[in-house]
Order: structure tokens, then C-alpha cells, then sequence
């Protein structure tokens, strides 16, 4: 494996806004042992499990990342690396994968670690007693694990599974004797994985403490250096108030602040004093998908109006300064996958907008803004064109499209609703325009969307749409292993939805990450969303 | 003073009860189905005889009758059920927070009483002149702030701009600094006009000028008499404004991202994890009402005349 | 919740010059006291503005009319907010939004706790054993919390905060009024009114609830205040009124990620609760006072 200065490399999607001159390539420097790291995140990242086997959202795995190493990590180049397993290869027909592991490790119990190891781990994912939430159903229908030796482990699938890698690297290892002894409900408050850190405290809403394993042996490929962790102490502080997560670094109450608000921007933009990332989350980016299925969204032709009478960037200066980033399509503009003939299908038109609502029944009517009904079918005459919004949050984004929509003579209506109200009206249907982002550099996700297999409860395909064509290409997603190959379909796939206009593109949320400049080799990963501490050391 | 406390212990039932009818009922007559907020997630969606077999363990398939009986009992032995979203005890969850509440508010309290007494008692003797004035403009402005706008102020002011304290956390007693005096501002303006209206009913009692024309010097008097006196309203309000912390206490700890109990339900209402909604609020309820009754039952031992009034 | 106790009053008896009623005497001294004069002053101010307020206002307070925070100007006389709408206009017709929050929740409050108050003290026996007990029971439960239960049902908006708010004072009108009942049903007119044969609701809307009035408007103003006051708390919880709607702590609430550089979002809002609050606080004393010095009126 060739070791590369990870200090430097924030490669792929991250754009470094205002890197300071006083900040020193770690390369200059000495790397000193020691001191404590203090990282704020946002409250509403705190996990409600600690166990990543059960919990399914991206801070869970990346607090469990601190105690746990997984089998491979997603390096920032995308590409994947070694970590408990040294290397992977899978049969050409995606059905079987075979991990050859890591010699020498142990666990933080102690306990060795070997392909039995494994082999719990992906048995206890998928029990039904666990109840995975996310993990199990990433991993898929696993028919039979082999162990051929200590040290290698094979996974067998009826159908292709392509998507392994991908559900792997989110996946902690945990000690299979500690994870016994603590049981299902008791372990997410003992983790016992064989990663750098190991969990020392976690006071619920205020903070979690990670404390150096001295037993750690550098086995993860983000490592640059052999041997335990460089940082004495991890802590982790969740910060309700968004003023208080986003100033905590500049008032030095934190080394790091992650995952910050659009208001941040202006703390540390051009500051030398700091360093800020601002990275792109693949994905879907922060789509509205539609609901067809009744008025007035069931007429192509308003929902392509929908689609004209939007500017997303001159919502993106008005809230967030351009901040974010350009989200075109199903697949947002940072996805490798991305299809770029969504940007120009759509580009900023009212007049377009208001002529396919002109040929519509929904009409201009004398000293009212709002267009009325005349004679659309299900809806009675007079009934105003309004269009229900609805998110969880970002909700500013739907109250600026508000005003331009009003434009054509669509009355935007922005709800924002905790998340299980959100279910609640996505099982039974009710929305006209609902939020649903999906963030993974895989374009699996677009299957989870748009495939009309999904359409039933607890799938996330929600809009109604159904078409052959595109569930075929979604389809093979699941078996197609060359990466070329998925993105062609992918665009294909995007092309169908975009022209059939059933998804509202918006933006997509860059990750925003604050770091003071004696914090070094502090790694993210190929997405905003992930980072490693594996080598990370604070300057004196 | 037993027969008293007894007394006063069984006039706890009835209102013990119609809480718990209160809490369970509202609950209870949402829309949603637990079971299925509960099985939300899993990916492909939980399937029907799953769902059923759920509802079935969680009992809601019984009778209201039943369900609230169950509810009633479990919650006499200290179990509050199981929360949806964190997929654990309810007592844990509060258990585990609720130190964290109490040390806010008990706090909260000493700096309402150690900035609303000086306040009230300088107010009091300067009556009527510009030291009154401004005494009292600080009381109401206190009382009539937004307290997450005062709290954020303080934030930005003693965190960010000077640097003393930490703005948000809860390690250690630095930490608690600024969320108490903000609860405690806010309170301390009704103690400071209490304080105040009594001295100067004080003040103007016979005694207090014997004392005077008795020519013992005027802290001396202030302090015994006026003081003493001036104090007993605000021990009969301690109830009240205990209950003014807890309020307050659920926007303080929001604003400096403090762990409590007070979170804990805002986030529950928000996530309409309603088994945790309503262990929370009939374990707040229960509090306030050991407090008040505490602070009666105080009362009745400094002042033996409340105990056969009542 | 905000408790006002009594504020004794600088005026006595003998500096008051003879007139003729009681109420010109109250009258006089209400005049006499500076706050209460200068709360009414500001409470009048914000009822005009809540009256003209649409009128008046330059832009439409909910669309976008500039650049996002923009600091005041003399174009945006207390600059935008965090979308460009500006905030001027917003408290301007938020003062409609906050003001009606706070009457409403004193009707939905005031309307029923009266009148169980009411039937509990003129009827007395059992009526008034339910009812006293339902009462004790209501304010054994932290008013906070009983709002919190009703939002947590009928989920979080502007109505379900007035009718969660008024909901929990209830008890203390209740409890307020029957104290008051108590005292007046024995008055030789009540007496009088009773046997000349007039049914019980006229006695006690007309003779009883007339002569016991003075302190439930001196309540309903300290709560009117509050409402506002707790209102705000709930929309910065995000349990209250919902965007964008210009409710004022709704938007004091959505500035505050940006309070340090775009200090003016949330201040200007702040600054307007604050007055309305301060304002009920001082009149509702000062009409205590006025009213009767020895009133108590827990709040």
C-alpha cells in the first residue's frame, strides 16, 4: 500500500475556501503525541444508538470509525483502501466476495481478530432481533459466509451484489466477545472495536470522550504513521444552537467545528487565521420529488412549469452566498455520476413556465397573482394553483422559491415537519412536493428513488412514477460492477426522470468544516461527511 | 405537624391521578400509530404481521381501560416504558438527564435570589428615587425578556467577545455560569418586586420605627427586621418560581445545548416519541409537586397558624 | 410564568382631592403612577400599529425585497432578514400576530375560568367541590408543561399555541374569580336580585360578575404579556407559530444563528416583545394598585 501525505490530500470534491497563509503543510512540521482534540457538532448528528449496527445514520458509523475500524475506508480520492482487510476481490459475477484480513490484530478486549470475527459481525447485522435500521439492508441478502482460513472470508449472494464495498467501509467490526457479553441494548455504551480510540464517556446531549487505545497498531490505511493515535483524547461536544456551533472555533472553545451552517461562511471566509473546507455531499442533493398521482401535479405540464419558473442559484446568493453547490438533476453536480443534460433542459424560463401553464386549464384571472382552475379535471373551477412544499429542514430554500414561483402565478405552500411526520405523509401519500436526499457516491441511490418496485411502504420511491424503461436500467445497478458502466446507465436513468419532470432539483448542502490551523493531518474523506483521526495531531 | 404532612400527602392523590388521566389521554387520542413510528426505517418497510405482532407486545391492541391501568401501574413501580426513537428505558432516558435539570434550576434559583433580593431590598429603602427607578426597570425588563434572547446575548457577550465562559456544555461548574444566570435573571425580577413591595410594607410598621427611634443603627434594622420579614413572600413563591425554572429551563438548556430533561421533551414532542412525551411530563409534574409540597410543608414549620388553617 | 405580586403604590388616601365615585378615585390614581401611565402609553401605541400597521408598512412583510441582511438603511429602516424580507414591515404586522397571540390566549383562558368561577362560588356545595378540586389539580401541573402536552397533540402552530397557553390559565381565573364570588354573593343587592326572582345566570352575570371584575382585568392584563412571552419561547423551540409567519419571537428566533453579524434580525423583534411585555406588566400593576391596593393577584 502506498502511503501518501493524507495531510494534503482533499481531493475530488472539496474546494478549500480561504486557506490561510498562516497555515504550515504538515510536511514542515514534527508531529508531536498528545492533547485533547475538541470537534463541536450539531446536535441533531448526536446518535440516538452508538451502534452502527443498528443506528442508520453517516455520524453514527463516523463516531464508530473512532473506536472501530472497519474492513476497507473510502479514501478521499474515492477510491477504496486497506484497512482491516488487506485486500478484496470479488467473482465476475458480483455474486461472491472474498476479504483477505489483516494479521495481527486484536481487539480492545484483547480478543483476536479473524474471519469468525467477520462472520459474527455480518450474522449480527443481519438477525432479525437486531433491527438494523440501514446497515442490514446495505449488505443485503448474504445466502452463506464461508470461512476458508483464519484469515479470509467469503461472502455468497443468490443475486449480484455490487455495492459491497460501499457498505462495508461504514461498517465497525466490533469485538464479537464484547458484543456477546453486553448484549443488543447494553453495547452501544461499551464499544469495543479494534480502531485508535476507544469510547471513554458519553454524557447524553453533551458530549462523547474517546480516549488513545495504546494498543492500536496503525492498521487503516488513513494512518501515515505505524502505532497508536497521535491525540491523547478525542471529545466530542453537540451543540444545539446553530451561533454557537458555528463561532465555537473562532472563540476557541473547539479545534474543529463541523458541519456548519451557511452562516459560518462569513466567519471564516478569507479569515488566515483558519482553515475552511467546504465540501460536496454526493448524492441527490436537496431534491422535492413529486407526487403525481393527483392535481395538480398529475399534468406533466405544470410539473415542468415547476421546473422553468425555478432559479436555484439566485435562491443559492440570497441565502447562502453562493455557498452551495449546483444540484441540477436526480443526481446532484458534484455526483461522479452526474448527468449533465439536466442543466440545460430546465434552464431559467418564465415565459416557458407560463405558457405551459396557459395551455393547462389553471388560468390567469383578472386582479388575482394566483392562477385559478378552469376546467382541470378533479379540481374545481376556481381552486388556486397551489402547490404544497414540504421538508425537514432547509426550509428557507422553499420560502425563496416561494417568491419566484409567485411569478407565474403558483402559490408555493412551505411546510417544515419534524421527520416522522414526514413518513406519516409520505405512507400515506399526501404531498405535493416532498424532500428526500439520499447521499452516497454510488448511483445505487437513484434505484432506492425512482425504481417503482419501491413504491410500497417503507421504499423510498414515492412519486408515483412508474416507467419500464427506467426501472430496467435501475435494475441492473445492482449487478453491473464496472463503475463506467453504472454511471452510463445512471445518466440514462436521469435523462427519463428529468424528462418526465417528476423531481424539483434545488441545491445540494456542502459539508462546511472550521479548523484552527494547529490542528494537523486532520483527514476528510472522498465525502464531506467523513473524516479520519487516525493520524491527527495538534501543534503546540 | 405529622397529621399534617399526612393530610397534605393524600390531597396528592386525587391530583396524582387526574395528571395521569390528563397525560395518558391526550396521548392517547393522537393520530399515529406507535407501532409504526416505532418499525419507520427499515428499509422496504415493515411488513403487516410484523407490525400487528408489534402492537401486540406493546399492548395496543387492549381496551383504553387496560392500556391506561397498565400505563398507571408500570409508572407507580418507576417504569415509564420505552422510548420510539431511542428504543430504551423512558426512566433511563430521564434518569440519566435529570441531574443535570435540577442542578440548572436549583442554581438558577441562588442567582435569582442573590440578584432579585439586593435588588428588591436597595429599591425598597431608596424608595421613590432614581436607585428605585432603575432597580425596578431591571426587574421588569427581566421578568419581560425573551429568555433565549438574553440567553444568546450572554453567549455572545461573556463567550465569544470576552472569552470567560464556555458557551455551551455541561462540564463542570464554569459551564453552568452562564445558563444560571440567565434562568436566574429572568426570576429574579418577580423576586426583586416581591422583596420589594414587602420591605416597604416592613418599613413602615410599628416596629421598625420603635427600632429606629430606639436608635439602632439603620443596616442593623434593615437587616433583622426588614429583611426577616421581606423574606417570608418569597418563601411562599419558591413553589411557584421553581415551576417558572422548570419552564424556563427548557429554553435555557436548549440555548446553551445543555443535557435535561427539558430538551429531552421538546425533542420528543418533535419526533412524536409519545411514550417519551409522556414519561416526561408526568415525572416534571411529579416533581413540581414534591417541591411545592416541600416548600409547604417548610412553610408550615416556620409559621405553625398554616397547619390548622389548612 | 410570570408571577406580579402586589407593587405598593406612593399615593395615599389623603393627597387624592375628593371626587365624587370610586372609579374616578382609581382613575386618578392609575394617572398618578408614572410606569403604569407610560406602559399604557406604549400598549395604546402598539394597538394603533397593529391597526395600521398593513397600512403603513413599505413592503410586504413575507416576500423577499432585497438582499438578504442588509443593515439598516434608509431604504430597509431596520434591515433585512436572512431572506430579504424586510424587518421593518414585519414587526410592523407582527405586532397584529403577537398582540392577537396574547388577547386570544387571555379570552381562551379568561372566558372559561371565569365562568367555572363563577358557578363554583354562587353555587357552592358539590358544584364547587368538583370544580375547586379540578382546579387544584390543573395548577398542581406546571402551565408550561400542560402547553407543552396540548402542542405535543395538536402539533406545533400559531392557533395551538394560543389555545395551549390559555388553556393553562384557566385555574387561575377559576380560582381568582370564585374567591371574588365568595365575597360579593352575600351583598344585600345580590340578595335583593335573588329574591326578586331573576335566574341565576342573570345574578351572576349581571350583579355578581359586575362588582368582582376589577381583578380579572388586572390578571388578563399581566397574562396578555405573558401569552406573548411564552409564544415566544414556543416559536423559538420551533413548537409555535411557523414561518413566515412574522410573529415576533418566530422572528428573533430565526436570527439568532446570524445575531453576531446581523444583530439587527433579531434585536428589533426582541425589543418589541419586550415593550409589549414590560408595558402589560406595568399597567396591570399600576391597575391593581389603582383598583384596590390590597388586591393579590397571582399571576
Amino acid at each position: 500500500m502506498k502511503r501518501r501525505d493524507f495531510a494534503l490530500a482533499v481531493g475530488g470534491m472539496t474546494a478549500s475556501i480561504g486557506t490561510g497563509t498562516a497555515w504550515r503543510p504538515a510536511a514542515a512540521q514534527t508531529p508531536t503525541s498528545g492533547g485533547t482534540l475538541t470537534i463541536v457538532f450539531p446536535a441533531n448528528q448526536e446518535p440516538a444508538s452508538l451502534d452502527g449496527h443498528i443506528d442508520p445514520f453517516q455520524s453514527t458509523w463516523l463516531l464508530n470509525s473512532f473506536v472501530a475500524d472497519p474492513l476497507v475506508v473510502l479514501d478521499a480520492d474515492g477510491t477504496y483502501k486497506p484497512a482491516l482487510a488487506l485486500a478484496w476481490e470479488s467473482t465476475p459475477d458480483g455474486k461472491s466476495w472474498t476479504f483477505r484480513l489483516r494479521p495481527g490484530v486484536t481487539f480492545q478486549d484483547g480478543t483476536p481478530f479473524n474471519a469468525a470475527a467477520v462472520k459474527y459481525n455480518i450474522e449480527r447485522i443481519l438477525a432479525p432481533a437486531t433491527s438494523s435500521k440501514q446497515l442490514a439492508s446495505d449488505i443485503g441478502p448474504v445466502a452463506r459466509i464461508d470461512l476458508i482460513d483464519e484469515l479470509t472470508v467469503r461472502l455468497n449472494y443468490d443475486t449480484p451484489w455490487v455495492t459491497l464495498l460501499d457498505a462495508m467501509r461504514r461498517t465497525p467490526i466490533w469485538s464479537p466477545t464484547a458484543a456477546e457479553r453486553f448484549g443488543l441494548q447494553e453495547f452501544q455504551r461499551n464499544l469495543v472495536g479494534a480502531g485508535p480510540f476507544t469510547l471513554a464517556e458519553w454524557v447524553k446531549n453533551d458530549r462523547m470522550v474517546f480516549r488513545r487505545w495504546p494498543g492500536y497498531g496503525g492498521w487503516n490505511a488513513a494512518a501515515t504513521h505505524q502505532g497508536p493515535a497521535r491525540l491523547a483524547q478525542v471529545t466530542i461536544r453537540f451543540i444545539g444552537e446553530n451561533a454557537v456551533l458555528n463561532e465555537a472555533v473562532r472563540a476557541n472553545a473547539a479545534n474543529v467545528g463541523f458541519s456548519l451552517t451557511p452562516a459560518a461562511i462569513e466567519i471564516y471566509r478569507g479569515r488566515p487565521n483558519f482553515r475552511f473546507l467546504s465540501l460536496g455531499q454526493a448524492g441527490t442533493g436537496l431534491q422535492q420529488v413529486m407526487n403525481i398521482r393527483r392535481p395538480p401535479l398529475n399534468d406533466i405540464r405544470v410539473r415542468q412549469a415547476l421546473l422553468f419558473a425555478r432559479d436555484s442559484q439566485a435562491a443559492n446568493q440570497l441565502l447562502y452566498d453562493g455557498a452551495y453547490i449546483a444540484s441540477d438533476g436526480p443526481l446532484d453536480n458534484v455526483h461522479p455520476c452526474f448527468w449533465p443534460g439536466a442543466t440545460a433542459m430546465y434552464r431559467t424560463d418564465l415565459d416557458r413556465a407560463r405558457r405551459l401553464l396557459d395551455e393547462t386549464g389553471w388560468r390567469v384571472v383578472q386582479g388575482q397573482q394566483i392562477r385559478q382552475a378552469r376546467g382541470v379535471a378533479g379540481v374545481p373551477d376556481g381552486t388556486p394553483l397551489r402547490v404544497r412544499w414540504t421538508t425537514i429542514h432547509h426550509r428557507e430554500i422553499g420560502e425563496a422559491l416561494q417568491a419566484q414561483y409567485r411569478r407565474v402565478g403558483i402559490e408555493l405552500q412551505v411546510e417544515q415537519v419534524p421527520g416522522p411526520i414526514q413518513l406519516d405523509r409520505v405512507n400515506r401519500r399526501d404531498f405535493d412536493l416532498m424532500f428526500l436526499r439520499q447521499r452516497s457516491p454510488d448511483p445505487l441511490i437513484l434505484d432506492q428513488v425512482w425504481n417503482s418496485r419501491w413504491d410500497r411502504p417503507g421504499g423510498w420511491a414515492w412519486t408515483g412514477f412508474a416507467n419500464e424503461r427506467l426501472d430496467g436500467l435501475l435494475n441492473q445497478l445492482r449487478s453491473l460492477p464496472s463503475a463506467t458502466d453504472r454511471c452510463n446507465v445512471a445518466r440514462e436513468a436521469q435523462q427519463i426522470i428529468m424528462e418526465n419532470a417528476v423531481m424539483l432539483p434545488t441545491l445540494s448542502q456542502p459539508v462546511l468544516v472550521a479548523l484552527q490551523p494547529r490542528v494537523q493531518e486532520f483527514k476528510m474523506g472522498a465525502e464531506g461527511n467523513w473524516f479520519f483521526l487516525h493520524s491527527t495531531w495538534l501543534q503546540a | 405537624m405529622g397529621r399534617y404532612i399526612a393530610g397534605r400527602l393524600m390531597q396528592l392523590v386525587p391530583v396524582l391521578f387526574l395528571i395521569s388521566v390528563i397525560v395518558f389521554g391526550v396521548m392517547h387520542a393522537l393520530p399515529g400509530d406507535p407501532a409504526q413510528l416505532m418499525l419507520q426505517g427499515a428499509e422496504g418497510g415493515a411488513p403487516p404481521e410484523r407490525l400487528e405482532e408489534l402492537r401486540e407486545q406493546m399492548g395496543l391492541n387492549d381496551p383504553l381501560l387496560v392500556q391506561y391501568l397498565r400505563f398507571a401501574g408500570n409508572a407507580l413501580v418507576g417504569d415509564l416504558g420505552e422510548s420510539i426513537r431511542f428504543r430504551t428505558s423512558v426512566t433511563n432516558l430521564i434518569l440519566e438527564r435529570f441531574g443535570y435539570t435540577l442542578e440548572l434550576a436549583l442554581s438558577g434559583l441562588v442567582m435569582a435570589i442573590l440578584i432579585g433580593l439586593p435588588l428588591g431590598m436597595v429599591a425598597a429603602v431608596r424608595q421613590n428615587s432614581w436607585v428605585d427607578t432603575l432597580a425596578m426597570s431591571v426587574a421588569y425588563a427581566g421578568a419581560s425578556m425573551p429568555i433565549f434572547w438574553f440567553g444568546l446575548v450572554m453567549i455572545l457577550l461573556f463567550s465569544f467577545n470576552l472569552g470567560w465562559l464556555p458557551p455551551a456544555g455541561a462540564d463542570g461548574l464554569q459551564s453552568l455560569v452562564l445558563p444560571a444566570l440567565t434562568l436566574g435573571f429572568v426570576s429574579a425580577g418577580l423576586i426583586s418586586r416581591l422583596v420589594r413591595s414587602s420591605m416597604i410594607e416592613v418599613l413602615g410598621e410599628d416596629y421598625i420605627r420603635t427600632s429606629r427611634a430606639k436608635g439602632l443603627s439603620e443596616r442593623l434594622v434593615l437587616w433583622r427586621h426588614g429583611l426577616k420579614n421581606a423574606l417570608i413572600p418569597v418563601v411562599t413563591m419558591i413553589g411557584l418560581i421553581f415551576g417558572g425554572m422548570l419552564a424556563g429551563a427548557v429554553v435555557t438548556e436548549t440555548v446553551f445545548s445543555r443535557p435535561g430533561v427539558g430538551r429531552l421533551v421538546v425533542a420528543a414532542i418533535l419526533s412524536k416519541d409519545y411514550p417519551l412525551v409522556q414519561g416526561c411530563v408526568l415525572f416534571l409534574s411529579v416533581v413540581y409537586l414534591v417541591v411545592n409540597l416541600a416548600v409547604d410543608i417548610l412553610y408550615a414549620w416556620l409559621d405553625p397558624r398554616i397547619r390548622y388553617a389548612a | 410564568m410570570t408571577a406580579s405580586p402586589p407593587l405598593p403604590v406612593s399615593t395615599s388616601d389623603e393627597e387624592v382631592p375628593a371626587v365624587a365615585s370610586a372609579r374616578a378615585r382609581a382613575v386618578a390614581r392609575f394617572l398618578r403612577n408614572r410606569g403604569a401611565v407610560i406602559g399604557l402609553v406604549v400598549l395604546v401605541f402598539w394597538c394603533v400599529v397593529a391597526l395600521l400597521g398593513p397600512l403603513v408598512a413599505p413592503y410586504d412583510p413575507t416576500d423577499t425585497v432585497g438582499m438578504a441582511r442588509r443593515p439598516p438603511s434608509g431604504e430597509f429602516w431596520l434591515g433585512t432578514d436572512t431572506l430579504g424580507r424586510d424587518v421593518f414591515s414585519r414587526v410592523l404586522v407582527g405586532s397584529q400576530v403577537s398582540l392577537l397571540l396574547g388577547l386570544i390566549s387571555v379570552g381562551l383562558g379568561a372566558v372559561p375560568g371565569v365562568l367555572m368561577g363563577l358557578i363554583a362560588g354562587y353555587f357552592g356545595g358539590w358544584v364547587d367541590t368538583i370544580i375547586s378540586r379540578f382546579v387544584d389539580a390543573m395548577l398542581a401541573f406546571p402551565s408550561i408543561l400542560l402547553a407543552l402536552v396540548i402542542i405535543a397533540a395538536l402539533g406545533p402552530s400559531l392557533p395551538n399555541v394560543m389555545i395551549a397557553v390559555g388553556i393553562g390559565t384557566i385555574p387561575l381565573y377559576a380560582r381568582l374569580t370564585r374567591g371574588s364570588v365568595l365575597g360579593v354573593k352575600r351583598l344585600p343587592y345580590v340578595e335583593a336580585a335573588r329574591v326578586l326572582g331573576n335566574p341565576p345566570s342573570r345574578i351572576m352575570l349581571r350583579h355578581v360578575l359586575a362588582n368582582c371584575y376589577a381583578p380579572i382585568v388586572v390578571l388578563s392584563t399581566l397574562q396578555v404579556g405573558n401569552a406573548i412571552l411564552v409564544g415566544s419561547g414556543l416559536s423559538f423551540l420551533g413548537l409555535g407559530a411557523q414561518p413566515p409567519t412574522p410573529e415576533w419571537g418566530l422572528m428573533s428566533a430565526e436570527g439568532r444563528d446570524v445575531l453576531r453579524r446581523a444583530w439587527w434580525i433579531s434585536t428589533f423583534p426582541g425589543i418589541a416583545i419586550l415593550s409589549v411585555v414590560v408595558a402589560c406588566n406595568l399597567v396591570g400593576d399600576g391597575l391593581r394598585s389603582a383598583l384596590d391596593p390590597r388586591m393579590r393577584v397571582d399571576a
